[in-house]
């Protein structure tokens, strides 16, 4: 049982949804607005600097004044701007990430249940080698040889857990494919693309939509390590695991400049983490619980 | 007399079970030679147990699986290579259904949407047309319209069963292949089906094979039998007369556990041993370790189907001769083993 | 015996893995270009560079090359830092205790935490306790390792000031590292333990014991935990992946002098035969376990059978 169900044994519930999971979806629209719009909500642009303003602490703390209401960095730029500049970034790249990701995971898992054979084989050497090079070192790997380039920074990012979808696609096809219904199907004549795309993927959809809410946070995580790590967005660019690469030296007297970020981070990954927990367990028991 | 629409001569299928690196497969005969024909009008009702191989004939009949051996000819010719464009094309002419109906619909869709499916995956008539032929079956099974718009989950097992059969019809098909269509169902909704089946039949001019455990439905329906035991037809003939006067062993075991209503059930014959398992045969006649009049000639040599006259075949080392093999049939090995059982069991190879 | 097939066949499948990986690796390499077009400064006279091709022996076909690095790795010997001239393969052994020393600490740690959140909280099934253990491991295994780490160092190394925040010096050096990468592990390790227990808790045998009257911690213990042992470490073996791309983060905030840390650092320098030489070290170490954990598996569990894992990890 997740969290959300443990608090529904009181029958509290918002729009028929668990409050705490309320929340959690409240925050991930809020996300994904300020995503949207952040060049209109943001007070100035996350590039802006002032040097006369540097390492204003936020308005909420002594010092701080309300033209930055969560202070300035190092440069004098404002922290809440390039918070909401960072914000759309990162998810940006993770709604990207994830979605390549599933697409290129259930397509492998699929083919591997559909044709079986070599190509079932070529899936599964293709997993195991994505377990024994965790996404990290790989993405490491190509940046460091390669260079940063934001095409093949979102490409790597959509490789964290690629292979949960594929797995998981190729069981339920598997299983899926030897029920009558489709047999039947094939037995009408239909060619593989009707059988997969009218049948197949319907009937599996929202077991992936459950992984790929399960996997979002890893991908958040890969994305803002490697941004922290300095090897993924760049500057003058910004994200959020930049501006805590960033804020790391400034730690003993500008700590909001790393600690800020860090917690719409973790805000972020929670909800979504709560979210994915809690639609898995009213949709389908069955995706895989390590995942 | 006309020729028939389906024949099948000398159909074998085998499979190759738990394939290693290593080497050493086992070998599962499903199918051992089996010859049959149907023809247009006529429903042949094919009889046995799990293991028997009868789905896997069904299926070879349609040309769903390739035979391991043997020719299968619809309308005077062969099948097609699976796959083909000329099999899709003879899709439309060829049709099953199954045990589960459930099973057999996709629980997303929508009744009429499926329906519908056979037509627009063979492109027959415009979208109205389409409709509006789904709408012809709908009522030739007894369906109204309104079932059209709901889903699977949402109707009675009968009326589920109806919808597969009418999805089954909808291109017009000469011959239906029903699997265990009945099995699934309720046994006051069974003989609805049954009927409908019937009556379908009759109206189209279907040719029909019906494929079921249990003897009394399939001879409720059948013009003719065949009786299958591991991979092979034991016993064909006339329906009625097959139920009346059976010969072979197996068959007398299978009718005498049939009641008939209006006779009592007496005599019933209890088979010994296990159900058949078709990676594991026996040597000679394969029914020969459970038959309660089998000879030393019976575990070293396979009988073949001899024609006793009047339509009936029959493969039995003891068949053909004389009445005195029924009377030699064991109302007196009645005290078998109290645990050996008449394994007319449910399941399909 | 069917195990014996089993880990013969796993252990070939490692040895595929491996080798996939290591030509992942060289194709990375390769593909990105003649690294003496990158590395040597611009001014370098033609007949230096050609020296240095000819030493990477970037003049050879391809496939010679790939050879050549195969045979090499086989021997032990990736490359030389360009940085420090070193032979990558001593900086990797350097290196390498730090990080096994760190892992362990924070496996270590993440297992008595959480096991005992876990069981407590299934112990308690359905209180608040149980809620609020819940909710501590969704916070553990949310949390993103760097902001941690950079929050433990505000708060004990700059504020407090009782830990020191970079470095490896001293035992006291290991603890923030060690807690930074444990956390999150421990979430996940509590939330397995707990629906794990939860399992065991609804067998029947559980319930004949204390319905003979014995307590539940007992019973959870005597009969639950080695009945868990297998898929805990079986948990492990699909962990240990996570675990070093944490310890890449968290040595590079606490200065930890582990592989991952030489990673970063490398990648920061351009010195690529080191961060080749750690790709293929993290590959070998993860591929090992992964195959330590499957054969104690089929040893441990009797019903592990060569039908099981084809069809299983696939």
């Amino acid at each position: 049982m997740s969290i959300s169900e443990q608090v529904t044994a009181r029958p509290l519930r918002i729009w028929g949804v668990p409050p705490i999971i309320a929340l959690c979806i409240g925050w991930l629209l809020a996300t994904i607005f300020i995503a949207i719009f952040a060049d209109l909500l943001a007070p100035a642009h996350y590039t802006t600097q002032d040097l006369t303003a540097r390492f204003r602490p936020p308005a909420f703390m002594t010092g701080g004044r309300t033209d930055h209401l969560l202070g300035t960095d190092h440069l004098g730029r404002d922290i809440l701007s390039r918070i909401i500049y960072a914000l759309r970034t990162s998810i940006l790249i993770a709604t990207l990430g994830t979605l390549i990701g599933a697409v290129m995971g259930t397509l492998i898992g699929l083919a591997a249940a559909r044709f079986r054979g070599i190509v079932d084989v070529a899936a599964m050497m293709l997993s195991d080698v994505q377990t024994a090079l965790p996404s990290l070192f790989v993405a490491i790997a190509f940046l460091a040889f390669f260079g940063n380039n934001i095409l093949l920074f979102i490409i790597l990012v959509s490789f964290e857990g690629w292979e949960r979808y594929a797995r998981l696609a190729r069981g339920l096809v598997l299983s899926e494919q030897a029920a009558d219904y489709v047999r039947a199907v094939e037995a009408f004549g239909a060619g593989t693309g009707r059988v997969v795309f009218r049948h197949l993927l319907p009937n599996i959809a929202a077991s992936l939509v459950v992984q790929a809410t399960l996997n979002f946070p890893g991908t958040i995580l890969l994305e803002t390590s490697l941004s922290f790590l300095g090897l993924g967005v760049q500057p003058p660019g910004t994200s959020l695991g930049l501006m805590l690469g960033e804020g790391r030296r400034y730690l003993l007297n500008a700590w909001w400049i790393a600690v800020l970020p860090g917690i719409v981070i973790f805000l972020t990954t929670l909800a979504m983490s709560l979210f994915g927990d809690w639609l898995r367990d009213r949709l389908d028991p069955t995706v895989d619980k390590q995942g | 007399m006309t020729a028939p629409l389906l024949s099948a001569q000398d159909i074998a299928r085998s499979y190759e079970l738990n394939r290693t690196v290593w080497g050493g497969a086992s070998i599962v005969h499903a199918v051992s030679g089996v010859t049959l024909s149907v023809g247009r009008n006529e429903t042949l009702g094919i009889v046995g147990e799990s293991g028997s191989g009868k789905s896997t004939a069904g299926r070879l009949l349609l040309g769903l699986e390739p035979p391991t051996r043997g020719s299968v000819l619809f309308d005077g010719k062969p099948l097609p290579s699976i796959g083909s464009p000329e099999w899709k094309r003879s899709r439309t002419r060829m049709q099953m259904i199954y045990q589960d109906p459930l099973a057999a619909l996709d629980r997303r869709l929508p009744i009429s949407r499926q329906m519908r499916e056979p037509l627009d995956i063979h492109r027959i008539g415009s979208p109205q047309d389409r409709d509006a032929r789904v709408s012809e079956l709908l009522h030739s099974v007894g369906l109204s319209d309104e079932i059209g718009r709901r889903y699977p989950h949402e109707l009675s097992g009968g009326q589920r069963q109806r919808v597969v059969l009418a999805r089954a019809l909808v291109t017009r098909p000469n011959l239906l292949v029903c699997d265990e269509p009945v099995s699934a169902l309720d046994v006051s909704i069974q003989a609805q089906v049954v009927n409908l089946l019937s009556d379908l039949q009759a109206e189209l001019g279907l040719a029909m094979v019906f494929i079921s455990h249990d003897l009394r439905v399939v001879r409720q329906i059948s013009h003719r039998i065949a009786v299958m035991y591991l991979g092979r037809i034991v016993e064909e003939g006339d329906a009625d007369d097959l139920f009346a006067r059976p010969v072979h062993p197996y068959t007398r075991a299978l009718v005498s556990a049939a009641p008939i209503p209006g006779k009592k059930l007496t005599g019933r014959i209890m088979l010994q041993g296990e159900p058949p398992n078709p990676a594991n045969q026996p040597s000679g006649c394969a029914f020969h370790p459970r038959c309660p009049v089998a000879v030393a000639r019976c575990r070293s040599e396979m009988p073949t189907l001899s024609d006793l006259g009047g339509g009936r075949q029959v493969s039995c080392h003891l068949a053909g001769s004389s009445p005195s093999v029924k009377a030699e049939l064991p109302s007196t090995r009645q005290a078998a083993l109290p645990n050996s059982i008449a394994t007319v069991s449910e399941g399909t190879v | 015996m069917a195990s014996l097939k089993a880990i013969g066949f796993r252990a070939l499948r490692s040895v595929v893995t491996l080798f996939l990986c290591v030509t992942l690796v060289f194709v990375i390499l390769r593909a990105a270009g003649d690294p003496s077009e990158e590395l040597l400064p611009p001014e370098t006279p033609p007949d230096v560079r050609q020296e240095y091709r000819v030493r990477w022996e970037l003049d050879q076909p391809i496939v010679v090359q790939y050879f050549n690095f195969l045979d090499r790795v086989a021997h032990g010997d990736l490359g030389v830092s360009f940085a420090s001239d070193l032979p990558a393969t001593q900086l990797i052994m350097e290196a390498m205790p730090k990080t096994l020393l760190l892992g362990f600490s924070a496996l270590l740690l993440a297992t008595l935490i959480g096991m005992s959140l876990g069981v407590a909280a299934a112990l308690k099934h359905g209180t608040t306790v149980d809620r609020s253990l819940i909710a501590v491991a969704v916070l553990g295994y949310s949390m993103p390792l760097f902001f941690l780490g950079i929050l433990l160092i505000l708060v004990f190394a700059l504020h407090l000031r009782i830990l020191p925040s970079s470095g490896s010096s001293s035992p006291l050096h290991l603890i923030m590292p060690t807690v930074t990468l444990a956390l999150p592990l421990a979430g996940r390790v509590a939330r397995f333990a707990r629906t794990a227990t939860l399992e065991v808790m609804g067998k029947p045998f559980i319930r004949t014991a204390r319905a003979k009257g014995v307590g539940q911690l007992p019973v959870i213990l005597r009969h639950a935990l080695p009945n868990a042992m297998v898929p805990l470490l079986m948990f492990f073996g699909i962990e240990i992946g996570l675990i070093l791309s944490g310890a890449v983060v968290t040595e590079t905030i606490f200065a930890w002098p582990g592989l991952g840390r030489l990673l970063v650092d490398s990648v920061g320098m351009r010195d690529l035969p080191v961060v080749q030489a750690v790709i293929l070290m993290i590959t070998l170490i993860i591929v090992l376990s992964n195959l330590f954990v499957d054969i104690l598996h089929a040893l441990l569990d009797p019903k592990v059978s060569l039908a099981r894992t084809l069809g299983g990890a696939g």
